[in-house]
């Protein structure tokens, strides 16, 4: 990078928040796809929005490419730098701006915490739904780079749904501010364009985000079952009986073997095949009818077991142990490759069998835990990514689960995005027009293509910056 | 051109669109292969084109700026897919809504939004005006029902955004940007909704008070409960006449009779109307919806802390002798409606004048429907600020050479 410019940053940011030193930067040269790699020229860390306003006029001016990033823990690499250029982070701007327990939203700085965020309204009754299984270390800016999920996604809606505005620093420097909490957009939606654009419109500084009430009373079940296919089974049933749980997730014996072996441990019985962690809230009589039923079509599935948790205690620890489950699968091997796509819950049982299939075809470890009610599917593949040839059958794997998702009508990514990891095969999903009417708001946020460049649209040979595709990383 | 026109579909005529005055001729492609050959010819004669459902909501628009033919979609109709066990449904844009609404009934599920049972909106004109309805409280805005969208662009291609299932965050969300931008960037062919469950029991609860004041306060503490409705709304004739709470909670039968025994004190001299009684009263609620082609309607939006004080005002400026037949407040969802005498266009311009000066310090929206006497008095939307010059760039990117005419929406676009 050029010395005037990184001179000029540091003017703007002072020493603390600029990253220059090499082995410091190697923290940013990826998220958590660990196998593509590039250390940025610099990291900024402003501390406010008119500081993150300052440093895009300069980079502007030295044309330098800009990755926005959070707290890193994307699975997709949306926010590892592969054009070079400055990695911008979030990390210095965590606060909540306000607090508005009346109206029920919150503004805050886009490198909160999700977590900090539940945790600052919940004395007040109220709490952040999405909740990825992350939230204890991603932020609320990454979340609506990648429009986020989670497990309470499935009653609440994804992150789209609850954010009601933005400040974005766009690519000139331009402060866009969006934050009002208007009940209709005025104009152009473009809050709800800019979410899920993966740091491709514009650097978002502050959010939004409505709050839901706390539900009265919150009941989890615990059903084990003998088979992975009768757990899809019974949560199909759920669906198709128009039940309304606030969340249906699927845990496998791999799964639950890791989780058991770990911190996360919950008693989840190693001998199931498969476990179905179910969540129900709302009054008590709408707990009660609606657990009720929910158990009776589960032991109609064949559960071995039904459990509910009996304390707060025992809740958190069946709810840790799915959300560490991906922590866990680190017993297992040195690296864990973690698909995200969605089928139509009608064929979630034919659809995990198959993509369990594919794995084993290769010679590969796969583990599922997921979020079946949404029929959010997440087969992880664990490797050793020093194993070139192992790599190369993960990522194989990879692509021939998202081709068998979508001829069976699904979609590449529930959740996580599309960052550089499924890029290519977004040419599965979108025609060569689709794509290109992609382009038209891009051109318009991002005219230069220095915002998170190489992300997200499939390169194409015209094109100003040029990634490799995953596939030709390996070789 | 009537005859070029003819061939690819019914031609008929639209008044009070452009603020001319002009009738428009108004073509409806008989699939989506005469619709894009319509769209192809337009642009090689350089014609402006405006894109409309059953024009429904077009007394909620501005009058566009020019065009030269209208087109509807109303005949590229039908229902596409429906899969109840995975609560979705896709049809073409020109099905009318309420088919969509019966065919999820059938299969257990509520469709949202649900708009008034006489309403012909199509689904492409409901998404395309982003028009929410009477459930919304429960479900929330047209927006967060849709999943996904084919569109016709201006330069004659056909592509899709999002998909129909429930959970998907592939590629970007081009379909919120059309949803609400009054067919200035598109014409869509297809969307696909999220369903939810069809409440097994409904209560319909009507409890009296002396005004909208005090219903408001008797709503405020219902709000404060866990209780989550799909109605609660006040009704009155006017500022210091009776008004009426409406309540209406709906889901399984054991809840709904447990939700009726936490309600507050007050309610216990509502009158309650159960199941099809309640679905009677729900109806004669949904058909009240302000139709800005029979009224003058002022829609006031805020936040729910300040609806108190912005009704007050409203009624302070609305004074004694005023054109308002009737008043709907909306207090969780902090919206208000006004509806006027339409046959006073230039007093109900000058109280939206008012009401966007005197509502302004409260972050307050004002927009106004009505016949084209009263829309080309007024401007339908609040100035949009400076976030206009980001919409205007994409317009002028999806539609580079104007086929699509202006005027409609918020700021001009």
């Amino acid at each position: 990078m050029h010395h005037a410019c990184a001179a000029e940053l540091r003017a703007i940011l002072g020493a603390d928040g600029l990253v220059e030193d090499r082995s410091r930067r190697t923290a940013y040269e990826c998220d958590g796809l660990a196998f593509e790699r590039r250390l940025p020229d610099l990291v900024l860390l402003p501390r406010d929005t008119p500081e993150a306003a300052a440093c895009m006029r300069v980079l502007r001016r030295h044309g330098v490419p800009v990755v926005p990033r959070g707290a890193g823990t994307g699975l997709t690499g949306g926010a590892t730098p592969v054009a070079g250029g400055v990695v911008i982070g979030t990390a210095r701007m965590r606060r909540v701006l306000e607090l508005n327990v009346t109206d029920r939203f919150a503004r805050v700085e886009s490198g909160l915490v999700n977590a900090d965020l539940t945790r600052a309204c919940a004395p007040h009754g109220l709490f952040y739904a999405p909740d990825p299984s992350s939230q204890r270390a991603c932020t609320i800016g990454g979340n609506v780079a990648n429009n986020a999920g989670g497990p309470h996604c499935f009653r609440y809606g994804n992150t789209t749904r609850h954010v009601l505005g933005l400040v974005v620093v766009t690519h000139d420097g331009e402060v866009l501010d969006l934050s009002e909490p208007d009940l209709d957009p005025l104009g152009y939606d473009l809050v709800g364009l800019l979410v899920g654009s993966e740091g491709m419109f514009g650097l978002v500084t502050e959010v939004t985000l409505r709050l839901t009430p706390s539900p009265q009373r919150v009941e989890t079940l615990l059903a084990i079952f003998p088979s992975l296919d009768a757990a899809c089974d019974a949560v199909s049933d759920v669906i198709a009986q128009r039940l309304e749980p606030s969340a249906l997730e699927i845990l496998d014996k791999l799964t639950i073997e890791a989780v058991e072996a770990s911190v996360f441990a919950a008693g989840y019985p190693a001998s199931a095949e498969a476990v179905l962690l179910i969540e129900v809230e709302g009054s008590d009589v709408e707990v009660e009818v609606n657990a009720n039923e929910i158990e009776a079509i589960l032991a109609g599935r064949g559960a071995l077991e039904l459990r509910r948790a009996q304390t707060e205690a025992e809740r958190a620890r069946l709810w840790a142990a799915r959300k560490g489950a991906y922590g866990a699968m680190g017993r297992v091997a040195p690296d864990l490759y973690v698909t995200d796509v969605v089928v139509p819950r009608t064929k979630l049982r034919d659809l995990v069998h198959r993509t369990t299939e594919i794995c084993r075809e290769r010679g590969l470890k796969i583990a599922n835990v997921f979020h079946a009610g949404d029929g959010n599917l997440h087969p992880n593949i664990s490797y050793d990514r020093r194993d070139a040839d192992e790599l190369a059958r993960v990522l194989d794997a990879g692509t021939r689960i998202m081709e068998v998702c979508i001829a069976a009508g699904g979609t590449l990514s529930g959740e996580h995005g599309i960052g550089l990891e499924k890029q290519q095969q977004m040419r599965l999903y979108f025609s060569p027009e689709d794509l290109a009417a992609m382009e038209l708001p891009r051109h318009v946020f991002d005219p230069e293509g220095r915002m998170n460049p190489g992300k997200t649209l499939p390169i194409r040979a015209c094109m100003e910056t040029r990634t490799k595709p995953l596939d030709e990383v390996t070789r | 051109m009537t005859a070029a026109l003819e061939a690819l579909g019914e031609v008929t005529e639209l008044r009070g669109a452009v603020r001319s005055g002009a009738a428009l001729p108004l073509v409806a492609p008989r699939d989506e292969d005469a619709l894009v050959e319509l769209v192809r010819r337009a642009r090689g004669d350089g014609k402006r084109v405006l894109p409309v459902g059953n024009g429904t909501s077009l007394s909620f628009t501005n009058l566009a700026t020019d065009a030269d033919l209208a087109v509807t979609t109303r005949a590229i109709s039908g229902i596409v897919a429906h899969e109840p066990d995975d609560g979705t449904i896709t049809a073409l844009a020109g099905t009318p809504l309420r088919e969509l609404r019966a065919k999820a009934l059938a299969g257990g599920h509520h469709l949202s939004p649900e708009l008034p049972a006489s309403c012909d909106a199509t689904l492409g004109g409901a998404v395309a005006a982003g028009r929410s309805g009477v459930d919304r409280l429960r479900f929330g805005p047209m927006r967060n029902q849709l999943l996904g969208t084919r569109a016709l662009l201006a330069d004659g291609t056909i592509t899709k955004s999002g998909g129909r299932l429930v959970k998907n965050v592939t590629g970007f969300d081009l379909h919120r940007l059309y949803c609400g931008s009054h067919g200035s960037l598109c014409i869509l062919l297809e969307a696909s909704l999220r369903l939810y469950p069809a409440p097994e029991a409904v209560r319909h609860l009507v409890l009296d008070a002396r005004d909208v004041r005090e219903a408001l306060r008797l709503a405020h503490e219902v709000r404060a409960t866990q209780l989550a409705p799909w109605i609660l709304a006040i009704d009155a004739d006017g500022p210091d006449r009776p008004a009426h709470l409406h309540l209406e909670l709906a889901g399984r039968e054991a809840v709904v009779e447990h939700e009726l025994s936490t309600l507050p004190a007050a309610w216990r001299a509502a009158q309650i109307a159960r199941d099809d009684a309640a679905r009677e009263e729900h109806a004669h609620y949904a058909d009240g919806e302000g139709d800005a082609r029979r009224a003058a309607i002022v829609r006031v939006a805020s936040r729910p802390s300040r609806i108190d004080e912005v009704w007050a005002r409203c009624a302070a400026l609305l004074g004694a002798g005023s054109p308002l037949h009737f008043v709907r407040v909306q207090p969780a969802l902090a919206m208000l409606e006004l509806r006027l005498d339409p046959n006073e266009p230039q007093r109900v311009a000058d109280l939206v004048r008012d009401l966007r000066s005197g509502l302004r310090d409260l972050g307050s929206r004002v927009a106004v429907g009505g016949d084209a006497r009263l829309r080309r008095l007024t401007n339908c939307f609040d100035e949009v600020g400076p976030s206009l010059a980001w919409m205007r760039a994409l317009r002028d990117r999806f539609d580079p050479h104007g086929l699509f005419a202006s005027g409609r929406g918020a700021g001009g676009l």
